[in-house]
Parts: structure tokens; C-alpha cells; sequence
């Protein structure tokens, strides 16, 4: 990297369902707080950047300037899977790297509601009358969602971590529910969290099978939600104010990487590869390895995926996500705690949103702000995000 | 049940098992075979197939069952490609 980049603010609104809100007073909401935080103004920001994954074309940027503060300056308007809010915070940060800002602002927000299953296609509608005729790039004649395998995110997620069980016997289902049970019960101490409740691990078992072995209770939520944060340069941070500076973090790595080739990634998403890259680039650039890191926020869309990335990102030695669970180790009093904030699971998941909230939760415990849940001494920290298609973001921060 | 089957040379291949939908059905490794079924009939009779895997039984190897005969094809204009339902592809042996 070259000038290094400092959170100076950062704030998100709840994640819910806001039936009150729309989308522009939810990205508001967040703004004005991240602004607030800051103790700096719309005059004073250089760029901003918007991830929304579904209102991206919409010119949000443009139209929170226009709630906030209009003053000309560039806006980006980013989409990038469920790596869109991690991407607008990688697009300010550039935008100060290259010199064209001092100050930055991103923002990402999504209003989801109850969408239900992401991807997979969506089905033809029912016509009295139907009559195959090859269409589209493969010739098919109706959806092949549910009949030439599946792509929707639960299946695609539970089939990725079955073929975890297929290599390690020792991981189970019990192993997937230990982790929503985790991550349920840390969210009972985030009152931003969409679901504040905890569970017991045969309650998670019971609950309604989605994609095996991701019970409802092991999925993420659809829902609304905004997160911000405020940028600044090493050499802005420089000049500000001894309160701004004594709360400001640093990002010391910054991390954005896309799915390399891999045979079979076309039949299943390979969500693997690029989380090791990215977290062996973000290693390399910051200096630090995984066993410095006081606390971890990870993309837990389901309790597959978690188990995963404890391995993908280093967390346990290979093979041993079971067995790192079992420990007790990504719990908030182990010894590397994963997604205090009750993680995608439980704190939810709108899309846009959640690569920007992750870095909002970690810096809050690096600032020893995060209240009832805060991880004591908190001084390093890692925000994943991994969005299919693929792209993986992951950012150190360091206080 | 959807799944993503491994053939011995490597090769993945996103389809369905053609087993109940039932975690018990699954054992890891699963040996199965190709298969086709049905999976709709249009207004004027064409009926679509799609392919599967299908655990085998016992001794049975891919090498003592024959393919099915696929029963009507909807056609393929000119120029464009076959769909992948109809496509008939050597019957691998693999994993799911």
C-alpha cells in the first residue's frame, strides 16, 4: 500500500426490517452518523462511494447528497455480490491512495424486506400453454433450478460444506449448529442485531431443514440495513484534531480478490481459494498472522460457510475447523472470537451493507466502544466478506 | 436431491441424486451411475428429460447397466445448441 488509510468514523443503523424507512433514509441514517463520529462535515469529504447490490443503478450516491450535503464531488456507485459494501469501502480507500481525496466517505446499504432464496434463477411463469423451445445460452427449455442440481445460495452453501464432511468424517452436523448456536447467543448482546435471541443447539437442530445440513436456524436473515465509514489519509489524519486522531483506526490491509480457476468451480462456487488468497495477501500486507488477532467478523451467510473460513482464513490448523469449534476458541470468551456481533447468522445480512458493518463492528471494539459485547483489549482485528461469482474481501485493522 | 457429483477422471458435474430427499441416503463415498428421467411434458406431448445419478446397488457396476432409451426429443432448430437435457454424455462412474 502506499499513504495508509485511517477510519476516522464509522456507524451503522440497525439491521431489521424497517417498514418505515426506505432505502435513502437508511443510507442517511448511517451517513450522518458516520459523519457525526468523525467530527468532520459533507464540505470536507473528497469522494464518496455507494455499494448496493440492488439499487446501485438507481444513483444512490447521488441521492444521499442529496439528503446530506450536495458539493460536487465524485460518487461511485458499486455492485459486487455480497462483497458490495466491502468493494465501496476498497473504492474511497483508492480514491485516496491515488491522491484524488483526503477524506472519503462509503456507504453501503440494502433494503431486502423478505426476499427469500437468492440466485438459482428465477422460474418461468405458469402459462396454460407450454411449449419447449431451446432458449438461452445452453438451449434449456425450462429453469434448471432444482433439477440439474441447484444453484440458490443454501444449497449452494450446504453442498460446499458437505463436501468439507466428505473430506473430515470427524465434522458433522452437530458441528454446523454449534456455530448458529454461537452466533445467536452473541447477538443477544448487539442491539443493532436483526435477531437478539438465543437458542440451544437441539432447538437449531429442530428447526425447519433449509438445505442439509443449514437449518433454518443456520441461515442469515434477508433484511434492511446502511453502514458508513468516514476515510482519511495518513497525511489528513496528520493534520486533525488530537480527539479525531486518538480515535481513528488503521486499516493496514485491504484486500479485494476474485475466484481463480478451479476445476469443478462451475458445478460448485468455489468459495475456498480466493478466501485463502485474499487472507494470505491481507497477512502479508499488514505484517500481521493470524494468532494476533483479538477478534474476527467472517461471512457467515450459513453455519457451512463459517466452518470453512475458520481454515480459509487461518484460524485453526487444516482440518481442524471441528475441532476449533469444539474448543470453544471463535466463542466471544475464547481465545479468537468469532462474529461477536452474532455474525450474518443473527446480526443479519442486507447485502450492501454487510462488508461496510463488519468493519464498523470490528473498529468498535479496537476503540474499546462496543459496549456489553466488547472483546477486552481489542487491538487487532480481521472483517471478511465473500460475495459468489466470486469475490472475496477481507480487512486487518489495527489500533 | 440436488448435488454436485465427482467422476473418477475429476470432472464435476452439478445434477440431481435420484434418491428421497433424505440426509440418511447419503453416504460418503457414493458410488453412482448416470441416469435420465423425466421431467415434464409439454402442451403438445414432447416430453423433457433431464439426467441424474442414481446410487448403485450392490455389485452392480456401470458396466452391467445399459442406458435408457430416451423416448421423444424436442427438436433443435438449426444452429443452435443442444439443450442439456437432451444430450446423451457417456455415462461416467463417481462420487457424490
Amino acid at each position: 500500500m502506499s499513504e495508509d488509510i485511517w477510519i476516522l468514523g464509522a456507524s451503522m443503523t440497525r439491521f431489521a426490517r424497517h417498514e418505515t424507512l426506505d432505502i435513502v433514509d437508511l443510507a442517511c441514517e448511517a451517513v450522518s452518523g458516520a459523519l457525526r463520529d468523525s467530527e468532520v462535515g459533507m464540505p470536507d469529504i473528497g469522494v464518496i462511494a455507494c455499494g448496493s447490490l440492488y439499487s446501485a443503478a438507481n444513483s444512490l450516491a447521488q441521492q444521499i447528497q442529496k439528503q446530506v450535503g450536495q458539493t460536487g464531488i465524485p460518487a461511485y456507485n458499486v455492485a459486487n455480490a455480497c462483497a458490495t459494501g466491502a468493494t465501496a469501502v476498497r473504492t474511497a480507500a483508492m480514491a485516496i491512495r491515488a491522491g484524488e481525496a483526503s477524506l472519503a466517505l462509503a456507504v453501503g446499504v440494502e433494503k431486502m424486506g423478505k426476499m427469500g432464496l437468492l440466485g438459482g434463477g428465477s422460474r418461468r411463469p405458469k402459462r396454460d400453454e407450454v411449449i419447449y423451445e431451446p432458449s438461452g445460452r445452453y438451449g434449456s427449455v425450462m429453469s434448471i433450478d432444482g433439477v440439474l442440481g441447484t444453484n440458490t445460495m443454501p444449497g449452494v452453501f450446504a453442498q460446499a460444506g458437505m463436501r468439507y464432511v466428505h473430506d473430515h468424517p470427524d465434522v458433522g452436523f452437530e458441528h454446523f449448529a454449534k456455530i448458529a448456536y454461537k452466533n445467536h447467543k452473541h447477538s443477544t448482546l448487539n442491539p443493532l442485531a436483526q435477531y437478539r435471541k438465543e437458542f440451544s443447539i437441539e432447538e437449531i437442530k429442530e428447526s425447519p431443514m433449509v438445505a442439509y445440513p443449514n437449518t433454518l436456524l443456520m441461515c442469515c436473515p434477508t433484511g434492511d440495513g446502511a453502514a458508513a465509514l468516514v476515510l482519511a489519509g495518513e497525511e489528513r489524519l496528520s493534520s486533525l484534531s488530537p480527539s479525531q486522531r486518538r480515535r481513528a483506526v488503521k486499516v493496514s490491509a485491504s484486500v479485494l480478490v476474485t475466484d481463480p480457476y478451479e476445476p469443478g468451480s462451475q458445478a460448485l462456487p468455489d468459495v475456498n481459494t480466493l478466501t485463502r488468497n485474499a487472507a494470505d495477501a491481507a497477512y502479508e500486507q499488514s505484517g500481521v498472522g493470524p494468532e494476533d488477532l483479538d477478534l474476527v467478523e467472517l461471512h457467515d451467510c450459513f453455519a457451512t460457510a463459517e466452518l470453512l473460513h475458520y481454515e480459509n482464513l487461518q484460524l485453526c490448523e487444516e482440518g481442524g475447523a471441528g475441532e476449533f469449534i469444539d474448543s470453544g476458541k471463535p466463542f466471544r470468551d475464547g481465545s479468537t472470537p468469532v462474529n461477536v456481533s452474532g455474525g450474518l447468522i443473527s446480526k443479519g445480512h442486507p447485502i450492501g451493507a454487510t462488508g461496510v458493518a463488519n468493519l464498523v463492528e470490528v473498529a468498535a471494539h479496537l476503540r474499546s466502544e462496543a459496549g456489553e459485547r466488547q472483546i477486552p483489549g481489542a487491538k487487532v482485528g480481521l472483517a471478511h466478506v465473500i460475495g459468489l461469482g466470486s469475490t472475496c474481501a477481507v480487512h486487518i485493522l489495527e489500533r | 436431491m440436488a448435488a454436485v457429483v465427482e467422476a473418477d477422471d475429476g470432472t464435476m458435474i452439478r445434477s440431481n441424486l435420484l434418491v428421497e430427499p433424505d440426509p440418511e441416503q447419503i453416504t460418503f463415498p457414493m458410488r453412482v451411475r448416470l441416469d435420465i428421467y423425466p421431467v415434464g411434458t409439454d402442451s403438445q406431448g414432447s416430453e423433457c428429460v433431464a439426467f441424474g445419478f442414481a446410487p448403485l446397488q450392490g455389485s452392480e457396476t456401470i458396466q452391467s447397466k445399459s442406458l435408457p432409451t430416451i423416448p421423444s426429443l424436442p427438436t433443435v432448430p438449426q444452429g443452435a445448441q443442444a439443450p442439456r437435457e437432451t444430450q446423451v454424455p457417456q455415462a461416467p462412474q463417481g462420487a457424490a
